[in-house]
């Protein structure tokens, strides 16, 4: 019994105004998926009954197996307002489509959230009332607000107030109002004038509670719409009495704001009294089985039970009524619809945010206008395996004008850069198709503000990119992600002419996840790398049985290390060319932290800026020489990485002739460092002087590229080099007594705590900590063994912290020595004798 | 590096660099002797006397010596012996070959043309790739160490835990003259073959200098292969004759067999041989197959990866060469010196994956140099034109060098090139130093990456075994059983581009220009046509794919007063070798 026809959903498809692409986002456990399950049940897509253990949006094996959600998933809902609701300004019609994507919930899979974000204008925030915000809710309600998306807020779980930890209403309340405040906290501390106030709150009517698993919820209004009548005060007023410091003195028949009554007895607050006591009250004569309570107060609400209902009992009950009385459905759909923007007005100011071009080319006033008629403009986020092997779905948002089957579109790659010809192609559109869940349905074309499913473009594209009818579009901006890849592990074949098999399986592989990385290194190892142990486990599931198909084995996992320094050069390093007609003359010094962050992340100081501007910003905020800011020959490795290649040397002749060469050798030198054939991070090379020979001839690439590379070494070898490697952020929620446990597999870790709270309201602590990727492998079990399973951490990448300096500090060169017999080279860290030549 | 022994130079004889040599001049000469001659006497190490015989029976007039570096001690002490050991009525004349151009394991050829000699002693290791217009004594060397006794009670040992199994047994050179002990004593089992490499005193000459030794009848190895066919297909047409520089030798029915890798001694064929007859020749004769220029001569199983491999002596290029070749098989090595029989677990699978890794990269290459390390193995230059062909074919742009020996700043200077492409004996073709700014592939690899072949899990590292494979339908449109199906990930867009996913950069790359390829052809079709010059159109800047280099450059050259200089016409230049070029006076 499927409520609606794809006829009907493409019709809205081109209301813009009545079009809401949401996301449901959440710490890992407090129910997403199942929530999300309860609002497809109500669109008819899966049965009343089996909603709640269903799990629609899982559509995976090892999903439903494990009961967490692993790839984000989309549906199209149709919604048909209650006619006597009040419509949302601008909306023409009672009839709304809603683009859900249920987003996995564990850290590890942080990037699918980010995939979904960005082709939503809103969020439903879940929070598990009794755990409150946690670090991953935390996560991604920033890069929510990063992306100016709106967020909603349910608290779920309230259920277990009731049946488990019994608080009192008032408790439920202080509760409540601590995850209310503590998602304002998060999102409220953003200044950010266009998108305006996202903070959340009950009496507004963005805040819901409720319980995803028992299909019950209710914003204030649905209590407001029931006593407006009886108290005579208009539903908007009586919202805002009904939550906060409010109370209702019944005696004196007046609303106050004192918790004390005119005759001096300590009022129940209006929440407390109006709202949850009804339900409390529901709730408990179930549970007693107080059939005649229960009789009286259902005949008052007008809850009618299904005939075949009539039997069961206890919470099996509670559901069934608590869902008549209050469907989760109704509630947050309705919240959904009046408080999300539609594509249109979210458009409007997300355009900045997205759209890497000039604000008034055609493109982008398509895109703020969600205009039909302009210019095709999509983003795809992610691929979606389809039923063919190897074959892709690209699921993307459509920003401006309508994508067709058959239509000749230009595909533009992440490095497309406007005017060149680089990552882009020119390709027609197979078939568009509407995501649902785990069905598609094909649909002849699909107008803005929709989010589709694309046939015949995965190929062009590694993970996302922009589709464009435009031939002078820009790119729209590339995802940020707030986790990064620093687990890896090297997969081989077991049988060796299989290796044309991994290597498909690889690059399958790599499409279907956003986070992922496959890469082969120059020792012909194959890389698989994953945000964590958890990711990069599915995901080697995932190659071994659905990519490739063959037997893979696996290294041990390792992590991905970076050399950098820690002094300037000791010595000026001097590398002769093999010809020795040309020396070239160079130091190395370290880079502040701060600024490594800064050109990794790419905002605020990057290759592609002005020079001049660079230059000011680098002598205003990093105290750089101006001069020296102003001859920045490169960033590296690839050509944005966080080393610098500085030129100070001055008047030099034939200079500019081996600059290519130079940058050229540095690149080189930058990806393969030579302490352990890592990527160099944080150093700046300065050149200071050269000589070069007369004759262009003997001055020629040849020679001074392998000369390049060695006084690089150099100098990085005379400046201390140090190791770097990935530190976690661990979040550990455990109850009190599992504390001593954390602690100790901490220590052994070389974990640093670094806070501890309490939660208020709640038996549990968090503990969050620095943790060594190196040392996390193992971790979680470890953790669970020394806690009887009562701590459960999440960790994430935060930041790099340098292991010690290389041959001089024990624990780096043993790391070093190991990662160079990973990767079969020479057993010793280079002499500096190969590199530095003597005058 | 001379005081080391010989094995460690195996492993680089290739790209040394100049500095190894003139540092090796400073090493005591005297202690290098005793560590190389390992108790042999100098005449015996070197196989004096054996030389001076054949010299005096073939009445041969120039005698080249060709040694390799570490050798070089005794390169004037050998002259002399040689030069005074043969009578003095026989006029003779012993040169020292210098700077060897490629390997030190290839003989030579070029060099001991320019001196117009007729007879080549090559000395130490070699890599026994055919080639071979002059005829070759090879002297490889001795060491005492090799007990046959103790290593047959080891491979029994071995033979017995695997009863019915066959053995294929490889040494190295160095104990060529332990050959026919352990021959002798394996003859009545037929499970255990022992390579073979010569069966006349290590001289392997050319057809024409056998002729005159019909009554060697056993004298039927591959080796005797001269080069004609190749250059004639090469346009190299310059080369009178089919025989380069014997003539001397008044031998003028010299033959120039084309046999393959399956040895047939065609004498009576010429130049006029096809490549096709390649084919027929391999039917007839199924009871030998030559691997790494060993001679395998099959008892009673013939298919030569039905066979276990055993390997002795230390580790080398021949060892690492058996070992990417026959990669399913097992290959045992026996420690000489620990007297173990060991099934050798060289971390070849980590080899295959980096090789693997070098063939994906060719597909992501737009332009390819084709590097030419030899000039003297059979079927180089077609092997090169067939390359030429399939790279353009792929929508690629070839370029073809030849630096002599290979090193880091000679390839360096070619900054526009993705990748290398190596056309060199089968012991030198892989590469596999980090230095080189650019990777070098082989022609296998380059091969099967840009047919998109599926790799099975063989590796072929002599490019005479590839070039059948290599000139094959070179058009990419035709369907062909052996190509497997396009790969998922290689998509043509409206273009008619093929592009591919490539996981060595993470992006997707532009395989396969069929649009330029195109081009390509109308351009060259237009100019035979009507013999005009044609303007430089849009689409004809699209095919220079090295201009975009340039273009991407910030340094483009002085002064290039592009359009200033007037337009001529191209005029024929020099041609020849630049010590006597085929135009100047005296030639003609």
């Amino acid at each position: 019994m499927v409520n609606f026809t794809i006829d009907q959903i493409r019709a809205i498809m081109d209301r813009r105004e009545n079009i809401r692409n949401m996301s449901v986002i959440a710490h890992v456990d407090h129910g997403k998926t199942t929530l999300s399950d309860s609002l497809i049940q109500r669109a008819g897509i899966i049965a009343d009954k089996v909603s709640g253990d269903m799990r629609y949006m899982s559509c995976r094996a090892d999903e439903q197996e494990r009961g967490i959600t692993i790839k984000s998933s989309s549906v199209s809902l149709h919604f048909e307002m209650p006619k006597e609701d009040k419509l949302p300004a601008g909306c023409t019609s009672h009839e709304f489509l809603i683009n859900l994507i249920d987003s996995p919930g564990h850290v590890d899979f942080s990037s699918e959230v980010t995939a979904a974000l960005r082709v939503t204008d809103g969020a439903l925030v879940v929070i598990d009332c009794v755990e409150g915000v946690c670090v991953q809710t935390e996560t991604v309600l920033r890069q929510a607000v990063a992306e100016r998306i709106k967020p909603v807020l349910f608290v779920n779980k309230v259920d277990r107030f009731l049946l488990e930890l019994q608080l009192n209403t008032e408790e439920a309340y202080l509760s409540f109002r601590r995850a209310i405040e503590s998602v304002n906290v998060i999102v409220g501390n953003t200044e950010d004038k266009e998108f305006g106030d996202v903070t959340v709150s009950p009496e507004k009517g963005t805040v819901a509670f409720g319980s995803g698993l028992h299909g019950w919820g209710f914003t204030l209004g649905r209590f407001a719409k029931l006593y407006a009548a009886k108290f005579g005060v208009p539903e908007d007023k009586l919202m805002g009495r009904l939550w906060g410091d409010s109370y209702f003195d019944a005696t004196a028949k007046k609303w106050t704001s004192n918790p004390q009554s005119a005759d001096g007895k300590a009022l129940p607050r209006a929440f407390c009294q109006f709202v949850l006591e009804p339900i409390y009250q529901l709730t408990r004569a179930i549970v007693d089985e107080d059939a005649v309570k229960l009789e009286k107060m259902m005949k008052t609400l007008q809850i009618t039970l299904a005939p075949e209902d009539a039997e069961i009992k206890g919470k099996q009950l509670v559901k069934a009524v608590m869902r008549k009385f209050l469907p989760a459905a109704d509630a947050i759909l309705s919240m959904i619809v009046t408080h999300l923007p539609s594509p249109l007005v979210a458009q409007k100011y997300r355009c900045a945010n997205l759209y890497e071009g000039p604000m008034d080319d055609e493109c982008a006033v398509a895109i703020q206008k969600c205009d039909p008629n302009g210019p095709l403009m999509m983003y795809v986020s992610k691929m979606v395996p389809t039923s063919d092997k190897g074959r892709f779905y690209a699921f993307g948002r459509v920003f401006s004008g309508i994508i067709r089957t058959g239509q000749k579109v230009r595909i533009m790659g992440v490095n497309y850069v406007p005017g060149k010809k680089d990552d882009l192609f020119l390709k027609s559109i197979q078939r568009t198709v509407l995501m649902m869940g785990r069905k598609t349905e094909q649909i002849e074309d699909c107008p803005c503000g929709n989010i589709v499913g694309l046939v015949g473009v995965d190929q062009f594209l590694v993970k996302s990119g922009t589709i464009t009818t435009s031939e002078v579009a820009h790119n729209i901006r590339v995802m940020k992600f707030s986790v990064s890849p620093v687990v890896r592990v090297a997969v081989e074949p077991k049988n060796p002419s299989d290796l044309p098999k991994l290597v498909e399986g690889l690059k399958r592989l790599a499409k279907s996840d956003p986070c992922v990385l496959c890469y082969s290194e120059e020792s012909g190892e194959h890389i698989v790398a994953g945000a964590g142990e958890l990711h990069l486990e599915i995901c080697l599931k995932d190659l071994a049985e659905d990519h490739a198909g063959i037997e893979i084995k696996t290294t041990d996992p390792v992590v991905s290390f970076r050399e950098s320094v820690s002094e300037e050069s000791s010595i000026m390093c001097l590398s002769k060319s093999p010809n020795k007609h040309n020396r070239l003359f160079m130091k190395a010094s370290p880079i502040s932290m701060e600024l490594q962050d800064l050109i990794e992340a790419g905002s605020d100081i990057s290759s592609k800026d002005d020079p001049k501007a660079r230059a000011n910003y680098l002598a205003d905020n990093h105290e750089w020489d101006k001069n020296d800011a102003m001859n920045i020959w490169s960033f590296g490795p690839e050509g944005n990485g966080a080393n610098l290649l500085v030129n100070v040397t001055k008047g030099v002749q034939y200079l500019n002739e081996i600059k290519d060469s130079f940058v050229g050798a540095f690149q080189w030198a930058t990806k393969e460092g030579v302490v352990c054939d890592e990527n160099m991070r944080g150093i700046r090379f300065n050149l200071y002087d050269v000589t070069l020979h007369t004759d262009a001839i003997h001055r020629g690439g040849g020679q001074i590229i392998p000369t390049a590379r060695r006084v690089l070494y150099a100098a990085e070898l005379t400046a201390s080099p140090t190791l770097l490697e990935p530190i976690y952020l661990v979040e550990i929620t455990a109850p009190e007594n599992a504390i001593g446990g954390i602690y100790s597999v901490l220590n052994r870790r070389r974990g640093i705590v670094i806070g501890e709270e309490r939660r208020i309201g709640s038996p549990l602590f968090s503990v969050k900590a620095h943790l060594p990727v190196l040392e996390s492998f193992g971790f979680t079990a470890d953790l669970r063994s020394h806690t009887a399973g009562q701590a459960f951490p999440q960790c994430v990448f935060d930041h790099w912290a340098s292991i010690g300096v290389v041959n001089k500090d024990k624990k780096a060169t043993e790391v070093a020595l190991a990662t160079r017999k990973r990767k079969g080279l020479a057993p010793e860290i280079p002499d500096l004798d190969k590199f530095h030549e003597k005058l | 590096m001379s005081a080391a022994p010989p094995p460690s130079i195996y492993t680089e004889s290739f790209s040394t660099s100049s500095n190894n040599t003139t540092e090796s001049e400073s090493i005591n000469v005297e202690e290098t002797r005793e560590n190389i001659l390992s108790g042999f006497s100098f005449e015996e190490y070197f196989q004096v006397s054996e030389s001076i015989s054949v010299i005096i029976k073939n009445n041969f007039k120039k005698i080249a010596l060709q040694l390799p570096d570490y050798l070089l001690w005794a390169s004037s002490e050998l002259s002399n012996k040689i030069q005074n050991s043969v009578p003095l009525e026989y006029g003779i004349k012993v040169f020292i070959l210098g700077d060897t151009s490629y390997g030190s394991c290839c003989v030579d050829e070029v060099t001991s043309s320019h001196l117009k000699s007729d007879f080549i002693i090559h000395y130490g290791h070699s890599c026994l790739s055919p080639s071979s217009k002059i005829p070759v004594q090879y002297v490889f060397g001795k060491k005492k160490n090799f007990n046959v006794d103790k290593f047959s009670i080891e491979l029994n040992k071995l033979v017995e835990s695997k009863k019915e199994e066959n053995f294929v047994i490889f040494y190295d050179l160095l104990y060529h003259h332990n050959r026919d002990s352990i021959e002798n004593l394996y003859k009545n089992n037929d499970n255990i073959i022992v390579t073979n490499i010569n069966n006349f005193n290590n001289i392997y000459l050319n057809n024409s200098f056998k002729n005159n030794k019909l009554n060697e009848t056993q004298n039927c190895n591959n080796n005797y292969n001269n080069d004609c066919c190749g250059s004639d297909n090469n346009n190299n047409n310059n080369d009178s004759g089919c025989c380069g520089g014997n003539n001397n030798n008044n031998n003028n029915n010299s033959g120039c067999c084309q046999s393959q890798s399956q040895q047939q001694q065609q004498q009576n064929d010429c130049c006029q041989q096809k490549l096709n007859n390649e084919i027929n020749n391999e039917n007839d004769n199924n009871n030998e197959e030559l691997i790494s220029g060993r001679k395998i001569e099959f008892k009673n199983e013939k298919d030569i990866k039905k066979f276990n491999f055993i390997w002795i002596g230390e580790e080398s290029l021949t060892l690492t060469n058996l070992l990417m070749n026959f990669n399913q098989q097992m290959v045992y090595r026996y420690y000489i010196d620990d007297n173990k029989l060991l099934q050798e677990t060289l971390p070849r699978n980590k080899s295959l994956m980096r090789r693997y890794h070098i063939s994906e990269k060719c597909k992501d290459a737009s332009i390819i140099g084709i590097v030419v390390s030899t000039l003297s193995v059979q079927k180089y230059s077609e092997t090169i034109d067939g390359l030429k062909k399939l790279i353009i074919a792929s929508g690629k742009k070839p370029y073809v060098f030849v630096v002599g020996r290979l090193n880091v700043p000679k390839l360096a200077n070619f900054s526009e090139i993705d990748i290398y492409v190596i056309v060199a004996c089968h012991e030198n073709t892989m590469v596999d130093s980090k230095d080189f700014y650019k990777p070098i592939a082989t022609p296998f690899e380059l091969n099967l990456s840009l047919r998109n072949e599926k790799w099975t899990g063989e590796y072929i590292t002599d490019f005479g075994r590839v070039f059948p494979k290599l000139i094959k339908d070179l058009s990419f449109d035709e369907d062909d059983e052996n190509k497997c199906e396009i790969p998922e990930d290689q998509v043509e867009d409206d273009q008619g581009n093929i592009h591919h996913f490539s996981l060595v950069t993470g992006r997707i790359v532009i395989q396969n220009k069929n649009q330029s390829t195109l081009q390509q052809q109308q351009q060259q079709q237009q100019t035979q046509q009507s013999g005009d010059l044609i303007s430089v159109n849009n689409q004809f800047k699209q095919v220079s794919l090295v201009g975009e280099h340039l273009s991407n450059k910030t340094y483009k050259g002085l002064d290039m007063r592009i359009g200033e200089t007037p337009v001529t016409t191209a005029i024929e230049g020099m041609s020849g070798i630049p010590k006597n070029y085929n135009t100047d006076k005296n030639n003609l």
